[in-house]
């Protein structure tokens, strides 16, 4: 195998020509190398980096990136990120362990296992775009209200603006997200963006947009009373301002808040200057609603900023949730939901390690609260959904990856035995 | 020579004083249990941390927790006395007096043992009793308010920075572990109080009996079974002064009540020794728990339960009271033993006994303390071998080496084995499990390998891995001081998970480490220019197969891993550290593998970054647990990153001597490194001389 891999580099090194010192280099060993050697330190320093930023900023820093810079010891160096290295990767092995290396049916081995392990990248490619998931909380039935089912699920990170219509009844009308990537990016203390849409008769400017002003223990702590705001000279609205707190490794307990404005519409592509209402919104939790409301030309509209939601294709009822520790302490043995696919009817029981798969849509047992219940309190079950297309694939790649690395292995051990056997017999021989 | 007469008459002076010393920390008079009574009372089952077990089993992790061994030594007039911790437990519950005698705590730095107001031994080995400690005025006081104080701000979540900090001082760590070791001691020694003390209050109004209670006090069976007229009395309008004794009489109950253990409070400590009363229910009932039911909590049950329980639950107290009274009398062993038997035969039918006799054995074979004086005796005997290489003997010493080092792993799996079996699971779950585990998958590798290839390497890096894992696994146990048999959370109980994904990963640790080990051998023949070239040449070939082989099971590993996580939590890949660690092994083993097939390094190179994939397992194994980040959050033990620092210091130390070989003297090399090629050898010299240096520094800068 090494002999007819060097010989194939060294009789491609001969030709000169521009194109084909490029596919050589693309298809090499050498940018092979280098590439794995960029994805371990990336991964070490990615790893070491949750410790102080978390899970969540070190995955956007380092693993989900094109390039990021890092300080090693006192130099800043630019280095590529690991979606950048991957997909080198991908062009890597597919030029060089497919297309370049020699096919023999004889040695199957490496080519099996290198297409196991393209088939996890693209599997990682496509859950990394196309994954959906969200949590959905449901309480234990108890007969009179419908807490028990739902069809949303909540992102736990992302956050969105709902902008909601009520009609003369009050239900929700219509609603319009200013979704997690409008909101993205970096926030100066001055910054402000204007959102408009033309189902909306007013523009609304978002502006001073915090990623949190809660601390550990989930208090408040970058509210400011009027006072303090305007000593620090920060925007009071209803009696208070906010201030940025240092964002939580765990970002779930993260709490944004943002200062809106509305600007009622007054010709077709034109906004009232003075702004109509205002008001300082804080991040919600999915059980907590508390909109900013007001009203527009005799409309009933809200704002509010909550996590960013799904509503998934079916609805889930809770029919009984079950919780059980190890005698005597407080560690989790099982906990285990039964549910109902509410349009089917399809009962299925979904516990740790064992998820319920329905139309595309991958239900987890995540957890269950509320924190600190204590017996015969009403409790939740939280459900992890997540919409991957990907899904299985890591698997199936798995068993690729195995089964050719087995054969090569097996091969390769083999013929090594054969030929110990045989410099020991010439030894034995010359004896 | 007149310095030598100097010095050896101050160590004499010194191993007099400290001699003296010793004497006065011990014991005046210390009577043995009779081994009949211990025999029964280590077999008592016991529930704790969700599993029924020995008492032999919790007495000596308790004892570990405090003392850092299994057993006790002190000097009694001279005489040196072995207590096991279960005669050590006996005494705590039975004669606390005689218990806190015992020189029990160690404190290894003087300033922690100042800093509460205690004269310090001459010698840190010497450990001190609780009576030494708490015979000093305000000495435990002073424990608790400083310790609590340090408690204070590392349960504050805002002051992360802060309690890291305070928690680096020597002095303040030194002062928590000998709080949580006096705790650990004042719930052993006060567990029975309620039994031994009774009640001090005089309760004579109520009845007759409370009057004729030995010495003013009244037995708390008794007390209890005449809970619902001392009510009664307590309500009647004129009975003020009674209140006030009774709610004295209640502060008792309930302080005693609570160190002998509760219900719904999760104390580790206080022992839940009594099958319940119903069939449908796991816990088991710690003694306070009984109290409580009878009194605080009577309500709770009507009329009619109160009464099954009363009869339930008084003679049990009874039994206690009668055993912590009666600790000379001939009838101690005969209550013991209908106690023990009583409690046997109970767990007997609830079908709960069947491991606890495996256990008691598996104690006392303690198989992997019998492995590790093996695999010591098959490295002497090799030493001797190589001193008379070529020669009969030495063929005959190398059957030895085999046999004992085949002995050792035999007695090391079925070790592993055994606590399958009592636990029921595949053999990995916790990170001490991971410890035999990897050990004996490598040794066994090594093995194989010798009987391919016949030439001893192979079978001395087994002794070597044997010895050094042993060794980490006994420290860790006393380290970590916790039942090494452990219940699993919700998401790891999953056997077909734990048998694939766990065993094939650790398979991976196992292969990568001993093809770093291996590799040692070829950079210290390189440099010092020992052995043949053929030597390297099996060496080289050694560590590029058990890369492989590792490489297979690591990255099969990893990605069942990821499979694993999809089901249980929806995602198949989350940068968790434990993940990324895995990973990169297997990116350190296709890095050696591509690099070789594309011909930038040769055998050197080969090994060399063998090595530096035995550093980023021993990361991965070991470093992102310290992290305290991560779903993997199995084993955060403190006080190992000195011991990591050092590792790492160690093999970049080796790579630095392996890379240096290049330009420096390298015996295989025909035509020596000049010009431009110079420059990748001595920039990774270089990084790895560096990573060295910074190394021994971190190692410094986590000390204590």
């Amino acid at each position: 195998m090494k002999d007819t891999e060097s010989e194939g580099y060294q009789s491609a090194r001969k030709k000169k020509s521009l194109l084909a010192k490029v596919y050589n280099f693309f298809s090499g060993y050498l940018l092979a190398v280098i590439l794995l050697t960029s994805l371990l330190a990336l991964t070490y320093f990615g790893t070491m980096a949750q410790v102080e930023m978390g899970l969540y900023e070190a995955s956007e820093k380092y693993f989900e990136s094109f390039f990021l810079v890092e300080k090693v010891g006192f130099i800043h160096v630019l280095l590529p990120g690991v979606y950048l290295v991957s997909a080198l990767l991908f062009l890597n092995l597919s030029l060089g362990a497919i297309v370049r290396a020699r096919k023999s049916w004889r040695r199957p081995g490496m080519l099996i296992a290198h297409s196991g392990i393209l088939y996890i990248l693209l599997a990682g490619f496509v859950a990394f775009h196309y994954t959906k998931e969200g949590n959905m909380l449901l309480y234990e039935p108890n007969g009179s209200d419908k807490m028990h089912q739902s069809d949303e699920i909540y992102n736990l990170i992302n956050w969105s603006v709902e902008v909601t219509k009520y009609n003369s009844d009050g239900e929700r009308e219509l609603i319009h997200v200013i979704g997690p990537e409008q909101l993205s990016g970096s926030w100066n203390e001055r910054d402000s963006r204007n959102y408009r849409n033309k189902d909306i008769p007013f523009q609304i400017k978002v502006s001073g947009y915090l990623r949190n002003i809660a601390n550990g223990k989930g208090q408040l702590a970058g509210l400011l009373s009027e006072k303090k705001a305007k000593d620090k000279g920060v925007r009071v609205l209803e009696g208070y301002g906010v201030e940025a707190v240092p964002t939580n490794k765990n970002m779930e307990f993260n709490l944004p808040a943002a200062y809106i404005d509305i600007y009622v519409k007054v010709k077709s592509n034109e906004y009232a200057s003075e702004a109509a209402s205002s008001a300082l919104i804080i991040g919600a939790g999915p059980m907590s609603p508390r909109p900013f409301t007001f009203s527009v030309n005799d409309e009933q509209w809200s704002v509010d900023l909550t996590r960013q939601r799904y509503t998934l294709p079916f609805a889930i009822e809770l029919e009984n949730f079950q919780k059980e520790d190890h005698p005597g302490t407080m560690r989790a043995r099982e906990y285990s939901s039964d549910v109902i696919k509410i349009d089917t009817g399809r009962k299925v029981h979904i516990s740790m390690n064992k998820p319920m798969r329905d139309a595309g849509y991958t239900l987890y047992q995540a957890s269950w609260g509320p924190e600190g219940a204590r017996p015969g309190d009403r409790l939740y079950t939280s459900l992890a959904v997540s919409h991957n297309p990907a899904d299985q694939w890591p698997k199936y790649g798995t068993y690729v990856i195995a089964i050719g690395m087995t054969i090569h292995f097996v091969q390769k051990l083999f013929s090594y035995l054969k030929r110990n056997n045989r410099s020991r017999r010439r030894e034995e021989d010359s004896q | 020579m007149i310095t030598l007469i100097k010095s050896l008459k101050l160590i004499l002076l010194f191993a007099v004083a400290s001699s003296l010393n010793f004497s006065a920390a011990a014991i005046e008079s210390y009577k043995k249990w009779d081994p009949e009574i211990v025999k029964i009372f280590e077999a008592m089952p016991v529930q704790e941390d969700g599993r029924l077990k020995p008492m032999q089993t919790v007495a000596r992790y308790k004892l570990m927790r405090i003392n850092n061994s299994k057993r006790l030594q002190f000097d009694v007039g001279g005489e040196k006395i072995k207590v096991s911790a279960a005669e050590w437990l006996l005494d705590c519950l039975f004669r606390p007096e005689v218990a806190k005698q015992m020189p029990i705590f160690k404190v290894n730095n003087p300033d922690v043992i100042e800093a509460i107001g205690v004269d310090p031994h001459s010698s840190p080995r010497e450990r001190y009793s609780y009576e030494e400690i708490s015979s000093v005025p305000d000495a435990m006081k002073r424990l608790s308010e400083r310790t609590g104080e340090l408690g204070k701000i590392m349960e504050d979540s805002d002051k992360e920075e802060e309690s890291k900090e305070l928690r680096r001082d020597p002095v303040n760590s030194g002062l928590l572990s000998l709080k949580s070791a006096v705790n650990e001691f004042e719930w052993a020694a006060n567990a029975f109080n309620f039994a031994r003390d009774g009640i001090d209050v005089d309760l004579g109004a109520a009845s007759e009996a409370f009057k004729k209670a030995d010495g003013g006090k009244s037995k708390v069976s008794y007390f209890l079974s005449e809970f619902d007229k001392i009510i009664e009395i307590a309500r009647k309008p004129d009975g003020q002064e009674f209140v006030a004794k009774i709610s004295t009489a209640f502060n008792l109950l309930e302080r005693d009540m609570a160190t002998a253990g509760v219900k719904d409070r999760v104390s580790m400590i206080s022992l839940a020794m009594f099958p319940p009363m119903s069939d449908d229910d796991e816990e088991w009932i710690k003694p306070g728990y009984l109290i409580e039911q009878l009194s605080f909590r009577k309500n709770e049950l009507s009329a009619e339960e109160q009464k099954k329980f009363a009869q339930w639950a008084l003679p049990k107290i009874e039994t206690l009271e009668s055993l912590t009274r009666n600790v000379e009398s001939p009838s101690f062993a005969t209550d013991l033993k209908a106690l023990s038997d009583g409690i046997v035969s109970m767990a007997k039918e609830r079908g709960e006994y069947k491991n606890i006799e495996l256990e008691l054995l598996n104690n006392r074979l303690g198989l992997f303390h019998w492995a590790l004086p093996f695999y010591i005796m098959a490295f002497i005997l090799l030493a001797l071998t190589w001193l008379g290489q070529g020669t009969k003997v030495s063929k005959f010493l190398t059957y030895g080496v085999i046999g004992m080092t085949v002995f050792a792993t035999i007695a090391l799996i079925a070790g592993i084995c055994f606590r399958s079996v009592l636990l029921g699971r595949p053999p990995i779950s916790t990170l001490y499990e991971t410890i035999p585990f990897i050990t004996g998958t490598a040794v066994i590798l090594c093995l194989i390998i010798e009987f391919f290839d016949r030439k001893g390497i192979a079978l001395a890096c087994s002794i070597m891995i044997g010895i050094i894992g042993l060794f980490l696994a006994m420290r860790f146990e006393i380290k970590e001081a916790r039942d090494t048999l452990k219940v699993l959370e919700a998401v790891l109980r999953s056997n077909f998970w734990l048998a694939t994904h766990v065993i094939a990963i650790n398979i991976g640790y196992a292969a990568a480490i001993l093809g770093g080990v291996i590799a040692h051998l070829y950079i210290f023949s390189s440099f010092l220019n020992i052995g043949s070239k053929d030597f390297r040449k099996s060496v080289t070939r050694m560590v590029y197969g058990v890369t492989c082989f590792g490489l297979l099971f690591a990255l099969v590993g990893t990605v069942l891993g990821g499979v694993w996580a999809n089901d249980s939590w929806g995602r198949f890949w989350g940068w968790d550290p434990k993940e990324n660690g895995a990973l990169m092994i297997c990116i350190g083993a296709l890095i050696l593998l591509h690099a070789r097939m594309g011909g930038y390094i040769k055998e050197l190179g080969i090994n060399v970054i063998a090595v530096l994939i035995l550093m980023i397992t021993v990361f991965s194994w070991w470093h992102v647990n310290q992290l305290e980040t991560g779903l993997h959050s199995y084993g955060f033990t403190s006080g190992i990153m000195f011991w990591l620092f050092i590792v790492y210091a160690i093999e970049s130390a080796v790579m630095t001597i392996g890379i240096s070989c290049c330009f420096f003297r390298f015996p295989d090399r025909k035509i020596p490194l000049a010009g431009y090629r110079l420059v990748f050898p001595v920039s990774f010299f270089l990084l790895a001389f560096i990573f060295m240096i910074v190394f021994v520094n971190l190692a410094i800068l986590n000390k204590g």
